[in-house]
């Protein structure tokens, strides 16, 4: 019975009962109020009645006495009617009365004969009142006084009796309403006791059959496990709510279960996983640092293997070829057993096959006999063999080998799949590692060859140069053997050695000579100069004109030395070329450089013609050719007053056996057709009284002649007199061919010993030793003929140098401040330069920058003269553009040291 | 002609032996290496040719003027604390760079407490060393070399020349020991603040060059610097993480931290 119904039932039981209680309790209750309300109002009317039926008889009998004692035969008419009245309200009272007691019989005759009694009183009554009228008052007296108080003591009796009957029924009914009160209240006393023991037995009854379905649920609960969802107890499945609750609970245990059962599922799946990472990571931070494939293999079988209980590992890796794979580490193998096959083709074996396929091969009960796996204590075969592909980029480059005792479970096979899957970018990394190792050390390599080929290559140019030294060393030799074997036939022939002889001492003689003259020449210059410039202001006009005089006969006869000595030096052979590849745009710029003040100081016209097809370039030495040029321009200046001189330059022919043709063309003096083969002999000129007229010392020519006999090429003349002359100059490219030079030098020695035949010679034997003598003298090659440009402003030093450097036949040029330093090194050619830095108007500093913006000035060595020890003017110097420096005051033999490394080309 | 001479080329970088040989048989007249050999077991001067043909003593004054303006700045420091400087250059060849060295020493005022052993296997080199005489025209670029190395004394004060040559002043050579040292056979002398071996090891191969490696970890002080050519390095070597570059532009390694 559900448990609804039952309190239902219980608590309606209850009310019920409760119900029927209160009805009976009502109902006895309203019962006695009716009862006591019946009594009071009956038996109270019957006594009323009583009363008023005994009041009135009295008031009739006073008013009958009235009557007669009044004795009058006028009757009172009001005493008659109240009479009445009276008679009226006894009968009604009576009928009432009647009514009342109809069913009470005793009461009833008690009535009836109260009617009797009254009705004969009333007649008694009439007779008397009737008697009264008569005015027999006698007789009325005696009716009264005998029937009629008779008759009222007889009513008054029965009246007596009749309310003595109506109390005692009163107190019937009283003690009736008592007693029946009295069993009401018994009766609800039982009913109540009978209702609280009903009330309490429902109450037992349900509290029972509730708790014990309670309990059921409750010791079904108890015995859920703590800590566990598995297996939970069922619930017996009532009809009542706790059936529901059975039920809903026997449901939740099945989802209890189902949920204990996915979490325990979840947790292992969660542990397997978790055990594959700790292993993957910690072989994945083991392997990390490898950085050899041997390494990496030997790490990885050596920490994978133990992991998922393997005997037996190899590991293969791609070859180059990409075709097979080696084995490159091996894990519990064994050198005197095969175990492991060291290389595989693609597709061959398992190895091979598991490569190509990129699958996974797995081999159960592998047959005896398959791998030994060996141990101290005996050898067995494994059950199963796993082998495995490692990819990168969707291609295998290495497979994994292994084998055990044991089938490989699912987990340590997955362990394998994804430290197989994960290492590729190791082994990728890896390879490129080595890639870029190889590659460093091959490139470091390379650079280190390249470096030794350099050096070789350095060091065999050294020995080339060292050869070719020697080389020229010989020819020395040779050519010195060659002139010994000429001197001992000069012994033989007396005359003819002689002649060499002395035409040799004379070009030597001249030549230093020349150098002798040169030195206090060039004193003279200078102080000549200095003198001329009056700075001071304390000479006079003339005295200034004085020096002016000396300076420039000073320079004509330097002019006139250095002639003697370029073509002395050129005679004795020791003119050297330095061929370069030229440029004719230089030489035209020099050429109008140098000559254009000329032409416009002497109103002549000066042309540059060039032939639109001649070559841009000429193979030759740069000095030589300028020098030569420059003697037949001024040659052409010197002797023409009016007109016009032109340089043309028209390309070579076979022919002439030129490349480039230079023509001078003037419109002077013009030369004798006879006079014009003289005019290249040495000290020549058209006659004798040119020098004169036109100074210079004839020497221009015949320089020019040797030189061009040295360049390879000639110089031809043609003229007419007072109209003109050409000069023309044929150049081919130098060939450094050494015979050819050396048969031309031979021509010009001995076209020298011709002119030197006929030459007076005034040179005696004393002068001969002396000469030899300052011959054998420190002549130092190096220095002689160099020139060098002192600039600095304080004499005293620059007489020093001078002297110093003009001891080493060095041809001083100065200079006395940065501006004319650079004035001079446009049109002169300077070897080297000393530059002091203190000066005014433009110090050394500045004249450097200058001189170095220049780009043929690029690689001039100039000297810097610094102050001892100023280290900042020392970087000073070489970021103006210095190429050394030397501290004052100067150490001459460091200074001369210096220079000699300067001039070097 | 390791079992004949006692020469040890064995080790010597292929491809610069292979040309230099070649160079040597070309210089000879000689058909093919063959012949070559026979005639230099029979003949100790083809032998000792050919010995100076594969030693290669390509050297300049202050060559390559950064390393000596590094060692300047970085390692002239480290030696102003040093008691006794010993410096060992090793392959010195015609002694340019021991020149340059003692010069170096001399202008941080050290050249007295210093002592520089110079070494080269070409004994005809060495004798060339001792004497300190450069062409004039070499001079030129040495002193440049001199001014951009950072050097600011004269560098003419440090030579005089005649005609031909400009020849080291004696008081530079005062401390300079020069003696014979094969580095492939030889073993170390001495325990040195500094080894200088600039071009040398090029010429070897990879285990030639680890045992120099090896001789001059063995004869470097704790802290003592080593300078090596412009085109070499420890790359590949299992010394490389024994001696550190400490200014790898100029090749200039310490041993230790």
């Amino acid at each position: 019975m559900k448990l609804k119904t039952k309190l239902f039932i219980g608590l309606g039981t209850v009310l019920v009962v409760l119900l029927l209680i209160s009805a009976n309790v009502f109902y006895t209750f309203n019962n006695k109020n009716k009862n006591m309300n019946y009594i009071m109002d009956e038996y109270f009317e019957r006594v009323r009645l009583a009363n008023l039926l005994e009041s009135n008889t009295l008031n009739t009998a006073r008013l009958t006495r009235d009557l007669i004692l009044m004795e009058t035969n006028e009757l009172n008419e009001n005493y008659l009617v109240s009479i009445e009245a009276e008679k009226e309200s006894s009968i009604l009272a009576l009928e009432t009365l009647s009514n009342l007691t109809a069913d009470d019989p005793k009461a009833f005759e008690v009535v009836n004969e109260l009617q009797f009694l009254l009705t004969n009183y009333y007649e008694v009554v009439e007779a008397t009142v009737e008697k009264v009228k008569i005015g027999n008052f006698e007789t009325a007296r005696v009716t009264l006084l005998e029937d009629n108080a008779e008759m009222r003591y007889r009513i008054a009796d029965r009246l007596d009796h009749l309310t003595t009957l109506e109390e005692a029924s009163m107190e019937q009914a009283l003690e009736n309403s008592v007693q029946s009160y009295q069993n009401t209240i018994t009766f609800f006393l039982l009913s109540a006791i009978a209702c609280f023991i009903l009330v309490l037995s429902i109450i037992f009854i349900l509290s029972r059959s509730i708790s014990k379905s309670i309990n059921r649920v409750r010791n079904v609960m108890r015995k859920l496990p703590h800590n566990s969802f598995e297996n939970l107890p069922r619930m017996e499945v009532t009809k009542d709510e706790f059936g529901e609750v059975a039920t809903a609970y026997n449901e939740m245990a099945v989802a209890l279960e189902n949920f204990s059962s996915n979490e325990k599922n979840y947790k292992k799946s969660l542990e397997e996983e978790n055990w594959v990472k700790t292993k993957f990571g910690d072989l994945a931070t083991k392997i990390q640092r490898s950085q050899k494939l041997e390494a990496f293999g030997n790490l990885f079988l050596t920490n994978l293997a133990p992991n998922v209980e393997a005997a037996f590992g190899a590991f293969y890796f791609q070859d180059e070829n990409k075709k097979s794979f080696s084995e490159i580490a091996s894990y519990a193998a064994n050198a005197e057993s095969n175990l492991g096959k060291k290389c595989f083709q693609l597709g061959e074996g398992l190895v091979g096959q598991c490569a190509a396929d990129n699958e996974i091969i797995v081999l159960e009960k592998v047959p005896e006999g398959y791998i030994d796996i060996k141990s101290g204590l005996g050898s067995a075969t494994p059950t199963s063999l796993i082998i495995i592909p490692i990819e990168f980029d969707d291609k295998v480059i290495g497979v994994l080998e292994l084998a055990k005792f044991s089938s490989f479970t699912p987990l340590q096979r997955r362990l394998l799949e994804q430290v197989c899957n994960s290492i590729g970018p190791n082994l990728n990394r890896i390879t490129n590692h080595m890639e870029i190792a190889r590659l460093l050390s091959e490139s470091q390599t390379l650079t280190e060859e390249l470096q030794t080929q350099s050096e070789e290559l350095q060091q065999q140019q050294e020995e080339l140069r060292t050869i070719n030294e020697e080389l020229h060393e010989e020819n020395r030799r040779t050519e010195e053997k060659s002139n010994e074997l000429e001197i001992i036939k000069e012994d033989l022939e007396h005359k003819n050695r002689e002649v060499l002889l002395s035409s040799k001492y004379k070009s030597e003689f001249l030549a230093n000579m020349s150098h002798e003259l040169r030195t206090p020449l060039n004193s003279m210059l200078i102080l000549s100069q200095i003198l001329a410039e009056n700075d001071t202001g304390n000479l006079q006009k003339k005295q200034v004109e004085y020096a002016q005089t000396i300076h420039s006969s000073g320079k004509d006869l330097l002019n006139l030395i250095n002639d003697i000595l370029d073509l002395a030096k050129v005679e004795s052979g020791k003119v050297e070329v330095y061929p370069e590849q030229l440029q004719l745009n230089d030489i035209k710029a020099f050429v109008e450089r140098q000559f254009s003040p000329v032409s416009k100081y002497k109103g002549l016209d000066f042309d540059i013609v060039i032939d639109k097809n001649a070559p841009s370039t000429i193979f030759t030495d740069d000095q030589r050719l300028k020098q030569i040029l420059k003697n037949l321009l001024s040659n052409a200046f010197k002797f023409t007053n009016k007109g016009s001189v032109t340089l043309s330059v028209e390309p070579g022919t076979k022919e002439t056996n030129s490349k480039m043709i230079f023509s001078v063309v003037d419109t002077g003096i013009g030369i004798a057709k006879d006079k014009q083969n003289l005019i290249f002999e040495a000290f020549s000129q058209v006659d004798g009284t040119t020098s004169r007229k036109f100074g210079g010392t004839g020497l221009g020519l015949s320089i020019s002649r040797e030189l061009s006999q040295l360049l390879g090429g000639y110089v031809t003349v043609e003229s007419v007199e007072n109209e003109g002359s050409t000069f023309s100059l044929y150049l081919p490219d130098y060939e450094n061919n050494q015979t050819e030079n050396a048969s031309l030098l031979v021509a010009a020695t001995e076209e020298e010993q011709l002119m030197i035949e006929e030459a007076p010679s005034q040179i005696s034997d004393d002068n001969l030793e002396q000469i030899k003598d300052s011959i054998t003298e420190d002549v130092n090659e190096d220095l002689e003929n160099k020139n060098v440009l002192i600039v600095d402003d304080d004499m005293r030093n620059v007489f020093a140098l001078t002297s110093a450097l003009e001891r080493q036949n060095m041809n001083v040029i100065f200079a006395e401040n940065g501006n004319q330093a650079i004035d001079i090194l446009s049109d002169k050619n300077v070897d080297i330069v000393l530059m002091d830095i203190m000066m005014p108007e433009m110090d050394g500093y500045e004249a450097m920058t200058k001189i170095r913006n220049n780009d043929q000035l690029k690689d001039l060595p100039i000297i810097a003269l610094t102050a001892k020890a100023m280290k900042h003017d020392r970087e000073k110097c070489i970021t103006a553009g210095a190429t050394d420096y030397i501290s004052k005051p100067v150490d001459m033999e460091q200074l001369l040291s210096l220079i000699k490394i300067w001039v070097q080309k | 002609m390791y079992r004949q001479y006692g020469y040890d080329f064995r080790n010597y970088a292929y491809s610069s032996l292979k040309r230099r040989i070649h160079y040597y048989t070309q210089r000879l007249n000689i058909e093919n290496i063959s012949e070559l050999q026979g005639k230099i077991l029979y003949d100790p001067k083809l032998m000792e040719g050919l010995s100076n043909v594969l030693s290669i003593t390509v050297t300049e004054m202050f060559r390559d003027p950064s390393f000596f303006g590094a060692f300047r700045s970085s390692v002239i420091p480290y030696l102003k604390d040093v008691g006794h400087i010993r410096i060992w250059h090793a392959g010195c060849a015609s002694g340019e760079e021991v020149y340059s060295m003692a010069i170096l020493l001399h202008e941080a005022g050290l050249y007295e407490k210093s002592i520089i052993y110079a070494t080269d296997i070409n004994e005809q080199i060495l004798e060339k060393a001792k004497e300190g005489k450069f062409p004039l025209k070499k001079m030129q670029q040495y002193t440049k070399n001199y001014l951009a190395s950072g050097g600011t004394k004269e560098f003419s004060k440090y030579y005089s020349c005649d005609e031909k040559f400009a020849t080291i002043h004696s008081f530079l050579k005062e401390n300079i020991v020069f003696a014979h040292h094969n580095l492939a056979t030889d073993h170390s002398f001495n325990e040195f603040h500094i080894i200088i071996c600039r071009n040398v090891i090029i010429y070897f191969n990879k285990q030639l060059k680890e045992r120099v490696f090896q001789l001059f970890y063995e004869s470097l002080t704790e802290g003592g610097y080593l300078g090596l050519g412009s085109k070499e390095s420890l790359i590949g070597s299992s010394y490389s993480d024994k001696i550190l570059e400490v200014d790898a532009n100029n090749k200039l390694l310490k041993k230790g931290h």
